[in-house]
């Protein structure tokens, strides 16, 4: 799974990222996860599956669906539940059925 | 107390946050926010080049050096900050072309030629023959004032105008009509010719119809009647406490306040009021603003008063768990994980120094500043750790270390006796979840 983090510079979102990718490891799987800046967004969205927005950024939800909508990329934003304990193993299963979700809606 | 906070977040919901939406999805807003952003490198060059060639008390204990140094350091500010208002044209152009989706370079394109339209090619001069002085006028020459720091306000105006009505007319289909077997990039430059020859005509316009007017250049006008009030706004300390206060209410419910308010309402006038700062500081005159985006190195660290609190006072256990995850990323000047984390987020406990500390530790920068006269000149990196990060802003003014010292512990102090009710709080939760 590609997997993409975006907030406002990328920075509070990189360290859930860490979280997430020893949560992968863990797990044994192998995923790429990264974090960049909201602003950045449309250029790191090339064979992306998955978009999470960190909640402090959730006012740019209706520009992260613009651009991903076309692309086909699920993008939704980050529990706040999750994101305040920066639980990496919850955000990965969170980012795993948003994709599902969004597959089975779109056969 | 949970009433008024529902009241507090209904009010919220219905009238910050559609402004705060409108702040960050406006594409004139961002356009002007990020090509604001995009003059930050060129910024950050002209500084460091600034710290380099008049290097702290490098005059005094290696003349030779300091000399050297100023003589390799110093033609970079010309190049950079000098010509200031020509990347926050480009940058601007770049970014309000894309929101507009016409093509980017086209839209630079239009936006140079509409600013250079504006913009007189001439300098009025003195020349001295023999023993008579002469004023004249030098054509064929753009003076650099015209690009510097003074001349950011008219950029971004034109270069959001001239997009406008050619992003207008380009939509409106207003093209030379091609047969469709000519090759895409032969058609290319044909589909913008018209839109971009009318809104150069219109320009052309602009410049006459100013010629006319007691200001001469449109630049001259945008500057007396726009920049200065703009930057008496945004060198005022009473607006920036407001704007402070209105982003900790934001972060109250989990928005990136500081994102959403400082960034596009005090930050653009404050990186021109900056750029004007570092001008006066390299020509040796005195600083025309106290307040500029460098400012901000004072208040950056503002979080890390409660963050240390809770890492020094909390004795229950969630408070020592949370010690390791929220201190370093603090020092860093990332605050999220604390802010998400106690949650400092809904929490009515910590609700009045939330949004309170903020703006009076800034306000006692500000006073601090005034007396001390540690000016911050440079913007620095805003993940720079506290006093590295003041020292290097102010030119290693050593009363940046004091100020910064002061507005930690004034946070310290006013935050104590709130960390300390939470911490009971969660001591007792933890010794009513033991039973």
């Amino acid at each position: 799974m590609k997997i993409r983090l975006f907030c406002v510079a990328g920075m509070s979102t990189s360290l859930l990222v860490n979280r997430m990718r020893e949560a992968a490891g863990r797990r044994g799987e192998d995923q790429d996860i990264r974090a960049y800046a909201e602003s950045d967004m449309e250029k790191c969205l090339d064979g992306v599956d998955v978009v999470l927005l960190g909640p402090q950024s959730r006012l740019a939800l209706k520009k992260a669906k613009t651009l991903c909508q076309p692309r086909q990329i699920p993008a939704d934003v980050i529990p706040t539940a999750v994101y305040s304990e920066m639980d990496g193993e919850k955000a990965l299963d969170f980012a795993r059925e948003l994709l599902d979700k969004y597959r089975r809606e779109n056969k | 107390m949970n009433g008024f906070m529902n009241k507090l977040e209904a009010a919220l919901d219905k009238y910050m946050t559609p402004v705060a939406e409108v702040l960050n999805n406006n594409i004139v807003i961002s356009g002007i926010k990020d090509g604001m952003m995009s003059t930050l490198p060129a910024t950050m060059i002209a500084s460091v080049a600034l710290i380099l060639s008049s290097f702290p008390y490098l005059d005094q204990f290696c003349p030779p050096l300091s000399a050297a140094f100023k003589m390799f350091f110093g033609p970079i500010n010309g190049a950079t900050l000098g010509i200031i208002a020509l990347y926050a044209l480009l940058g601007t152009a770049y970014y309000y072309s894309e929101g507009r989706n016409v093509d980017k370079f086209y839209g630079i394109t239009t936006a140079v030629i509409c600013f250079l339209l504006v913009t007189p090619f001439e300098k009025a001069a003195e020349v001295t023959v023999g023993e008579e002085t002469i004023a004249t006028v030098i054509t064929g020459v753009i003076d650099t004032g015209v690009l510097g720091a003074g001349g950011i306000f008219p950029a971004l105006i034109v270069a959001i105008l001239s997009i406008s009505v050619f992003a207008w007319l380009e939509h409106k289909n207003l093209t030379i009509k091609l047969p469709d077997t000519v090759p895409p990039n032969v058609m290319k430059p044909f589909l913008a010719m018209i839109p971009m020859g009318a809104t150069v005509l219109l320009f052309m316009a602009i410049r006459l119809l100013f010629q006319m007017t007691p200001y001469g250049t449109l630049s001259e006008c945008i500057s007396t009647l726009i920049t200065r009030p703009f930057l008496n706004l945004s060198n005022n300390i009473w607006v920036f406490m407001f704007l402070m206060f209105i982003a900790q209410v934001l972060w109250f419910f989990g928005l990136h306040g500081t994102n959403l308010i400082m960034t596009p309402i005090w930050q653009p006038a404050a990186l021109v009021a900056m750029a004007m700062n570092l001008e006066a500081y390299n020509s040796g005159a005195a600083l025309p603003f106290l307040m500029t985006a460098a400012f901000r190195v004072y208040t950056n660290h503002c979080k890390l008063s409660e963050i240390v609190a809770l890492c020094v006072l909390g004795k229950s256990q969630r408070a020592r768990a949370m010690k390791k995850t929220i201190l370093i990323p603090a020092i860093f000047n990332i605050h999220e994980p604390f802010v998400f984390g106690l949650p400092a987020v809904m929490n009515p406990t910590i609700f009045i120094p939330w949004i309170l500390s903020e703006p009076l530790q800034a306000g006692l920068a500000y006073l601090l500043m005034k007396f001390t006269g540690a000016i911050p000149i440079y913007d620095v990196p805003w993940t720079t750790p506290p006093f590295l990060k003041q020292l290097i802003a102010t030119n290693f003014n050593p009363w940046a270390v004091v100020i910064t010292f002061a507005t930690f512990a004034f946070g310290f102090l006013l935050w104590m006796p709130f960390i300390k009710m939470l911490d009971n709080q969660y001591l007792k939760e933890e010794a009513e979840n033991q039973q």
